[in-house]
Order: structure tokens, then sequence, then C-alpha cells
């Protein structure tokens, strides 16, 4: 049987509407108000005034902007695919696999082009050299691809 | 075996996943200012919480044609994205910054400053935003959201009982914080 003390904890946690409290103290609370009329119309009323003011907080109305971009990425009748973040990564990494191709292409070219001279100055390639630079951006494509 | 509960968006669900553009503006009319409202609550700012609303849809379009009937509530899953994307803005926010949010201003009543309806829900949100971050999340989704509270215990990962001590505290918080409203009503 349910006492005025877990009654009020009740009221004080969840609120005024005793449909709001929990499914398995309902039927406890509803025997309460029936026998302490009283004392339990003071606590919901106190519990009342806090909901009411609680909904004295706007919540905001959609723009009409925000609808028609959420409805713009929907999936379309035809089973057009959403647009969003996806769509934006997989062009993202179109991008980064194509510059990648043309580095690489123009790696090779590079590499044919100055390997005899190169390679006899293999010692003294330092960082600034096109090569290694070329290599290192092979090395490091996968930043360009997330977020 | 799981039981299978009634889901009240399924069948919009479905429809939505196979590009039924009626269902889309039906679960956009239905959804879109629940989601603005939690993430506007949470976040404190209007310009985020539509971009929390706007990137939870964006993972609903393409979660819909893969919907599994009785998996999950659908209005329970579109909390726990739209939850998340929150606390992934709050984290940032908080690496960032010790400000608080932007909108979420508490000027107080002031010695003989008429109150409106705009300036309560200014305290209100004021108020609400002062609290604990956990006791905040726990009267958001049970009070405005109206979720049931195994529901929102299990959104926030808490027990029930944990709940309901958030959810006193918090009350008892906002309570004492806006005492002078209730004196003046």
């Amino acid at each position: 049987m349910m006492d005025a003390k877990r009654f009020e904890a009740l009221a004080d946690a969840f609120g005024a509407d005793v449909r709001r409290w929990p499914d398995v103290e309902r039927d406890d609370a509803r025997r309460f108000i029936d026998q302490h009329p009283a004392a339990a119309r003071a606590i919901v009323a106190r519990a009342d005034a806090l909901d009411n003011m609680l909904w004295a907080s706007p919540a905001p109305e959609p723009s009409e902007a925000l609808r028609e971009r959420i409805m713009a990425a929907a999936p379309g009748p035809t089973g057009r695919r959403p647009s969003g973040p996806r769509t934006w990564r997989w062009l993202v990494g179109a991008g980064v696999g194509g510059l990648l191709a043309a580095s690489c292409a123009l790696g090779l070219a590079v590499g044919v082009a100055v390997a005899p001279t190169a390679l006899a100055q293999a010692d003294r390639i330092g960082p600034a050299d096109p090569i290694n630079e070329a290599a290192r951006f092979l090395r490091e494509p996968a930043d360009a691809t997330e977020g | 075996m799981r039981e299978r509960f009634a889901d009240p968006d399924e069948e919009l669900v479905i429809r939505a996943g196979r590009g039924d553009q009626g269902a889309v503006r039906a679960l956009i009319a239905a959804k879109l200012p629940r989601l603005l409202a939690l993430a506007r609550r949470l976040l404190g700012d209007t310009a985020e919480a539509e971009d929390v609303a706007q990137e939870t849809f964006i993972k609903a379009w393409r979660f819909a044609p893969r919907w599994r009937p009785g998996e999950a509530k659908f209005d329970t899953w579109l909390h726990r994205v739209a939850l998340n994307l929150c606390y992934d803005r709050l984290r940032r926010r908080r690496r960032m910054s010790a400000e608080p949010p932007p909108d979420a201003v508490d000027e107080g009543p002031g010695p003989d400053r008429r109150l409106h309806a705009d300036d309560i829900g200014r305290r209100v949100d004021g108020a609400l935003a002062a609290l604990p971050d956990r006791q905040q999340e726990a009267i958001v989704l049970c009070h405005y959201q109206e979720l049931g509270n195994i529901e929102a215990a299990d959104l926030m990962g808490v027990s029930v009982e944990a709940l309901e001590s958030l959810l006193s505290r918090g009350r008892r918080a906002l309570r004492a914080a806006l005492a002078d409203l209730a004196a003046g009503a």
C-alpha cells in the first residue's frame, strides 16, 4: 500500500499527472487519492504549479526552410537515395581517388623523366623533393575523407 | 523470443522507406517539432538544434528502407540519434569553452520588472540550462518529450530508480530557482 511519503516522492519526480507516473505504481497511487483526497490534492497542486511553469518554456516552431531541407533529403518515389553526408563523403572520396590517380600518373611520368638523375643523386634527396612530396601525399590521403 | 510491441509509426516508416512522399511529409509533421524542441532545450541554441534535427532525419531516411518492425520504436530510435548528436555537440562545446550556451540567459526578474509570458519562458529556459546535464536531460525527456520512465531511463542508460532521483533533484532545483514566479502567480 502506498503512503504519503511515496506519493509525494512520485509527484516530485514525475509531476502532477498520475498517468505519467510509473505503470507499476499507478493503481496504488489512485487508491491513495481515493483514501486520502485532501493530502493527495495538496501534493498534486504543488507539483502542478511547477508543471505549469515549465510549460512556459516555448517550443520552437520548425521553419519552412528546415522542413524543405529535410524533405529534399528524403527517399524519392523511384527509390532515389537521400542526399546528405554520405553523398558528400562519396563525392569527396571520388575526388581524392581522382587526385590520387592523377598523382600516380604524374609521379610515374616524373619518375621516368628524372630517374637517372634522381638515382644518381639519391643521397642528396631532401624533404622538398617532388617525388618525396608525392609519396607523402600518397601516404596521407585518408584524412581528406574524414569529417 | 522478444515480445513484439506496437509501434504507432511502423506503417509510416515502411512507406517512407519506399519513397512514399505522403508518409515522408507525415513523419516530418509528427516528429520534427518534437526533435527540434528536444535539441533546442538541451543545446540552448536554435541554429544548432535545427542542424541536429536535420541530421537526425537524414539518418532516419537512410535507415527507413531497412526498418525492421518490432526491434525498436521509431520514436525512441529518433530520440536516441538526436540525443547522441546533442551529446557530441555538448562535448565539443565543453572542450572549446566554459561559456554558457548562447540563448540560455537567466536574467532574473529585476525589482520592478513585470513578467510577461516571454520573460517567464526565458526564466524557465535559463533555470533548465543551469541544471546539471543529467538532471536537465531527465526533465527534458520525461516532462517535455513525455516519454515513459522506462523509455527515458533506457535512453539515458540509467536505472528507473536513478531516473527518478535525477527528476526529483532537477525539479527541486527548478522550484527553488523559479520560486519568485510561483509566488507572483
